[in-house]
């Protein structure tokens, strides 16, 4: 196998693929490589409706090697370290791969071990603690709601950036919508534990979930973090972000939305900013300090909402910069910060927001995006994947 | 030599090709104005594009609200959508030839008539409610008591006069086939 790449890919995920797919469009992919240790892709977005009891887990899976691009190299091997002095990269395997041009999209990770009593507890049945973060226990939160008998029903989110930023809300949207079908809704108290100071990033979507909750009858304590679990009498310790204080929620049923960060490589590595992200411009998407590296994805420092969209937006331009700058001419291509964050507020029934940088709405279509649609859900629930897998990850869209 | 000769001459021109120049002219010309009349031609498919995103607000809001008024009333369409069709998927992938007749002689039955239908609901809600609370198992002195109920004697005319017609047709049937 070859050590050396023109392009060298860190993560197949959906950033790595889109653009191992769109660089392959313009430049074959004879001397790309990706470093990617899954054998299995997940459409993730997917997992607030396996969760919500609408498509089985399994829609979400495919395999990895049918997406990568042809004549670009798979290293299935996980990286251990970078080292952008040498332009080289260690892998946990022991190999040594050197590189040209380095685009680091390795995604993040969830910190379960963050939380005491979260790994022994999250997605073991009878436990009540689920969350749709991981394949592995996805499945849990839709048994949870399915077996909920009435009680108290808490959703968290935690002060780390996560994935889609209304994911940890829209399941409990999903949750109380079940509870109301299977007659328990009176007797539940549903509850929105969020440790950032707003209930959404983007202050103009604000007001319509509001109503959304209250309408409903849901609850929503800002400022405040998960920051244990007792699994053995079912309670849940928060703590006031501001003054410190803490409050002690007894649950029936919590869903769980972990920390995330990047993997250890990159945050521990010289790739990254003060936080542990990949320090890249925000507009060019070149690293700050390594002009040959390039960074995108979940796992980068660009202050917005970590999407699939996001990535959609992204990927192009890091295409376009690193083939300008391989061509020795100057980077033109810019990313706004567009991102998209489709909250299903029920089944048949989402706020479709897009916004970029500055936190302003960036629509497609020209109705009112804030207004719960149908269509919008349809898009989401039925369009997208198929846009995804068809599309995105083949670079045609 | 002629002055257009001179002028030729002057400028390395040959007779054929101020033809040729000419023609060139003349095609373009004419290209030029059929162009032109295409463009006249899409000037208002231009005017009514600037109308697009429009309508297309027209078409999703008037969607939405069509779901929603469905929903207010307790229709669940997403569910209804994607479970229509998987039952008309697997209701189609079990039928041949000879089954699509058969259901056509069943739906020509008049067993879509709205009386009909009414009763089959009747007989579905009787089913229903018997499932829901299963009798007491009935003896021979059970029956006789029940034989001497209104609404069991309503149902027994009915069932018999089904039983009556049924047998006709069966006989009818049998004879047309033999």
């Amino acid at each position: 196998m070859d050590t050396h790449y023109d392009i060298l890919i860190i993560g197949g995920g959906t950033a790595g693929l889109t653009v191992a797919s769109q660089l392959t469009d313009r430049i074959g992919g004879r001397h790309i490589g990706i470093i990617e240790p899954s054998a299995k892709h997940y459409y993730q977005p997917l997992w607030t409706l396996v969760g919500g009891g609408i498509f089985p887990r399994e829609e979400s899976e495919r395999d990895e090697a049918d997406l990568i691009p042809d004549e670009v190299a798979w290293i299935r091997d996980a990286v251990a370290a970078v080292d952008p002095a040498t332009r080289s990269v260690a892998t946990t395997a022991g190999g040594t791969l050197t590189y040209d041009f380095l685009v680091v999209a390795p995604g993040v990770v969830q910190q379960w071990a963050a939380i005491p009593g979260l790994v022994e507890s999250v997605g073991k049945p009878g436990t009540g603690v689920t969350s749709n973060y991981s394949y592995e226990t996805v499945a849990s939160t839709w048994e949870a709601i399915r077996s909920f008998r009435g009680g108290t029903a808490v959703f968290t989110e935690p002060l780390t950036p996560v994935k889609c930023g209304g994911a940890p809300q829209k399941i409990m949207y999903l949750a109380e919508e079940a509870f109301r079908d299977s007659g328990v809704r009176d007797r539940s108290r549903v509850v929105f534990m969020n440790a950032k100071p707003t209930l959404f990033s983007a202050p103009y979507y604000i007001p319509a979930l509001e109503r959304v909750i209250e309408s409903r009858g849901m609850e929503v304590q800002l400022g405040q973090e998960l920051v244990a679990l007792r699994p053995d009498a079912r309670e849940a310790v928060f703590r006031d972000v501001k003054t410190g204080t803490e409050q002690v929620l007894r649950y029936d049923m919590i869903h769980v939305t972990p920390p995330l960060s990047p993997p250890d490589f990159v945050r521990t590595g010289a790739l990254a900013n003060g936080d542990g992200w990949v320090e890249v411009d925000k507009f060019s998407l070149q690293h700050v300090r390594f002009p040959e590296v390039f960074g995108l994805g979940d796992a980068s420092n660009l202050p917005t909402s970590k999407t699939g969209a996001a990535v959609r937006k992204q990927a192009p331009v890091v295409v376009e910069n690193l083939l300008a700058l391989r061509a020795g001419q100057p980077l033109a291509a810019r990313y706004d910060g567009y991102t998209s964050c489709p909250v299903v507020t029920g089944r048949g029934k989402l706020i479709m927001a897009e916004f970029n940088y500055a936190k302003e709405p960036v629509e497609t279509f020209p109705v009112d995006q804030r207004v719960e649609r149908f269509s919008m859900y349809a898009l989401k629930a039925y369009m997208l994947p198929r846009l995804y897998w068809h599309g995105m990850l083949r670079g045609r869209a | 030599m002629t002055p257009e000769a001179t002028v030729m001459a002057a400028t390395s021109m040959h007779p054929e090709d101020t033809v040729s120049a000419g023609a060139t002219l003349q095609t373009i010309e004419q290209r030029t104005r059929a162009i032109a009349e295409v463009a006249e031609g899409l000037r208002p498919l231009i005017a009514s594009a600037h109308q697009a995103p429009a309508l297309v607000a027209v078409l999703m809001d008037s969607f939405d609200e069509a779901m929603r008024t469905a929903r207010d009333r307790g229709i669940d369409v997403e569910r209804g959508l994607m479970n229509g069709a998987e039952a008309a998927v697997r209701f189609g992938a079990m039928m041949d030839a000879e089954k699509v007749r058969d259901l056509d002689a069943l739906l020509e039955s008049g067993v879509l008539a709205t009386g009909t239908l009414r009763v089959i609901g009747e007989l579905g809600r009787a089913l229903t409610e018997t499932a829901a609370a299963p009798p007491a198992p009935l003896g021979i002195v059970g029956l006789l008591k029940a034989l001497g109920q209104p609404d069991v004697q309503r149902a027994l005319g009915f069932l018999v006069t089904v039983a009556d017609r049924f047998g006709r047709r069966l006989r009818e049937q049998t004879a047309a086939q033999s």
